[in-house]
């Protein structure tokens, strides 16, 4: 449904220009959930805006092409373009307290967009409030609430029900859950589940943290430095890294059943990316770099849709220990 | 914009307005002056008094008494009745000329602040150009040239106040632009003037209304000194009025200190008003 090819944003800035995302490549079909992880500043978020056409001012869209079910969203006008969004792809943002306009009661926020997109009459969008509460198990008696007078989840509630209000097909959530704690998280992510069972939409869902990923994604990319390094479904990801960053990033982690498990970090920070370093990008970071990491590596398949940018992915070293 | 939207954000406004107002005295004893004078301006017409332009050649500047309790002017009208009439077009005169400066502030400072650039940088330096022109000179020439007729005299107080209404509300909208939700807005297809005045003017419009509030107080102050000079409106009673009408008579006090203390209590009842809501409604970090 989403098709993502060569993508390359830069911004420009008094210090330089920054490749903020890199000749990214991904392909989002229905009903999925995808999933991009990467530490701060690898240029996720930024790869999220790009598909709705809302980057800053100081950032350009240099090369490549976004297919949005056969239409190329890079080169349609900008009433298209809002049409388009939230109909058909919406978002939900980031931290709920700041993006819930604070003088308006729920009901009201959750009309906005029905009134802004479908031209409704009230008594449709009030049917459809009540729905979509519903859905995101919201009691109807907060329908009359102010945002603060809300918890932090159900807060995220409210912009979860805003994303899927006009029925779109893909939602972007960017660290969505971020901010909340394990269990209310967890919760959230099941109900997200379920609301997909029941209405179908594919879903991109950027955040940094991996146990998330793991949990809710069907296909992960996990993104470097303006690239994404390795592409698989989760399940394998987490079993068989194919690259020596999401090996880190899984080592990172700990896990339930070896509670004595050895938590290993990183040394080194991520490149600076208004210079940056020619080959792989995360050769300087790599335990495994050699001379032929100063080339930049191939894409290699390394399994059935397993994409992984690493000269030695098809080794057999990165294998857990 | 939707009934029940702008219903519940005046009803939010009135809320955050009246919050702590009960621990409140001064913005309290504020209120309920206004309030006094607002049903002394609407039920003047029913009170037993007399006609205030009645003439009584008996009653020329007679002190004051059981019969005229604020004395009579030099046409031998009553004082009494003539201050009680003068809340009305005190009071209305100084509401419209601040709803005016409110308005056009408003709506200059917000769309300076919104677009930015070039366009904020030719309005700021109008706006400087207002707040530098000395207020009662320009007042004076308008007079002369228009006349004085009290509603446009009005008009023409509030368009020269309103330049500080325009700053705060530039500088409200400055900081209100960046934020999410308004950002959030945007992204969910919000135009402009949506943008504007559905969410960035309901959030931080609350300071420029507690200085409308104190402009009120200005607005009459400045329209009793034009009167006193004799730029008012000869047709209506206003306290600046009864006051310019005394200084024919000198000796006589009562012609000028009665609607004086209207105008100090009047001034001193927005004033308490507006600082309370001032405290209320300006944002700041500690309350």
């Amino acid at each position: 449904m989403l098709d993502i090819a060569d993508l390359s944003v830069v911004y420009r800035g008094y210090r330089g220009v920054l490749k903020a995302v890199d000749k990214v490549s991904l392909a989002v079909e229905d009903n999925e959930v995808f999933g991009i992880t990467g530490e701060s500043g690898c240029g996720k978020s930024t790869l999220a805006a790009s598909i709705l056409r809302v980057l800053p001012q100081s950032a350009e869209v240099t090369s490549g092409r976004i297919l949005f079910r056969g239409i190329d969203l890079r080169s349609v006008s900008e009433a298209e373009m809002r049409k388009i969004r939230w109909k058909q792809i919406s978002i939900v943002f980031q931290n709920a307290m700041n993006a819930l306009d604070p003088v308006y009661k729920i009901k009201d926020l959750l009309k906005e967009p029905l009134r802004v997109h479908e031209g409704m009459p009230d008594e449709e969008t009030k049917r459809r409030v009540g729905e979509v509460l519903n859905l995101v198990r919201i009691s109807q008696s907060r329908m009359d609430s102010y945002p603060h007078e809300l918890s932090g989840g159900t807060r995220q509630r409210v912009m979860i029900a805003m994303a899927l209000i006009c029925r779109p097909q893909l939602v972007i959530a960017d660290e969505f859950t971020t901010g909340l704690d394990v269990i209310v998280q967890d919760q959230i992510l099941a109900d997200i589940e379920d609301l997909r069972q029941k209405l179908g939409f594919a879903m991109i869902l950027i955040t940094h943290d991996l146990s998330v990923i793991l949990e809710a994604c069907d296909r992960v990319a996990v993104m470097y430095g303006g690239r994404i390094l390795e592409t698989a479904d989760s399940k394998s990801i987490l079993q068989d890294p194919r690259h020596p960053y999401t090996r880190a990033l899984l080592d990172s982690m700990p896990t339930i059943r070896d509670a004595k498990k050895k938590l290993r970090s990183l040394s080194g920070s991520p490149p600076d990316m208004l210079n940056p370093p020619t080959g792989c990008r995360f050769m300087s970071r790599c335990t495994f770099a050699t001379q032929l990491c100063q080339t930049d590596p191939p894409n290699l398949q390394v399994g059935v849709g397993r994409y992984s940018r690493c000269h030695y992915a098809l080794d057999q070293g990165f294998k857990r220990r | 914009m939707r009934r029940s939207v702008s219903l519940s954000n005046t009803l939010t406004l009135v809320r955050v307005g009246m919050r702590d107002l009960r621990g409140d005295k001064w913005g309290l004893t504020g209120l309920c002056m206004m309030l006094s004078f607002v049903v002394i301006a609407l039920l003047v017409p029913y009170f037993p008094l007399y006609d205030p332009w009645e003439q009584s050649g008996a009653d020329v500047i007679a002190p004051p008494s059981w019969n005229h309790p604020f004395g009579a002017d030099i046409y031998g009208r009553d004082v009494f009745s003539r201050v009680l009439w003068g809340t009305r077009v005190s009071l209305g005169l100084g509401v419209l000329a601040a709803l005016t400066s409110f308005f056009v502030g408003a709506v200059i400072g917000s769309f300076a602040g919104y677009y930015g650039g070039f366009l904020d940088d030719i309005m700021t330096r109008f706006i400087d150009v207002f707040i530098i022109i000395p207020r009662v000179i320009l007042l004076i020439l308008v007079a002369a040239l228009i006349g004085t007729e009290v509603w446009y005299m009005a008009l023409f107080i509030g368009l020269t106040m309103w330049a500080s209404t325009a700053r705060i509300a530039r500088a409200q909208v400055i900081t209100f632009k960046e934020r999410g939700f308004v950002k959030a807005a945007a992204l969910l297809g919000a135009g402009d003037v949506r943008l504007l005045f559905l969410h960035i003017l309901p959030n931080g419009i609350y300071p420029a209304i507690s200085n409308t509030t104190l402009q009120v107080a200005d607005a009459i102050m400045t329209e009793a000194g034009l009167s006193f000079f004799g730029l008012g409106d000869k047709n209506v009673i206003t306290w600046g009025q009864i006051i310019n009408m005394g200084m024919l008579s000198i000796s006589s006090w009562w012609l000028v200190v009665f609607p004086g203390a209207a105008i100090a209590l009047m001034v001193l009842a927005f004033n308490l008003l507006g600082d309370s809501l001032e405290l209320r409604l300006k944002p700041r970090l500690l309350r």
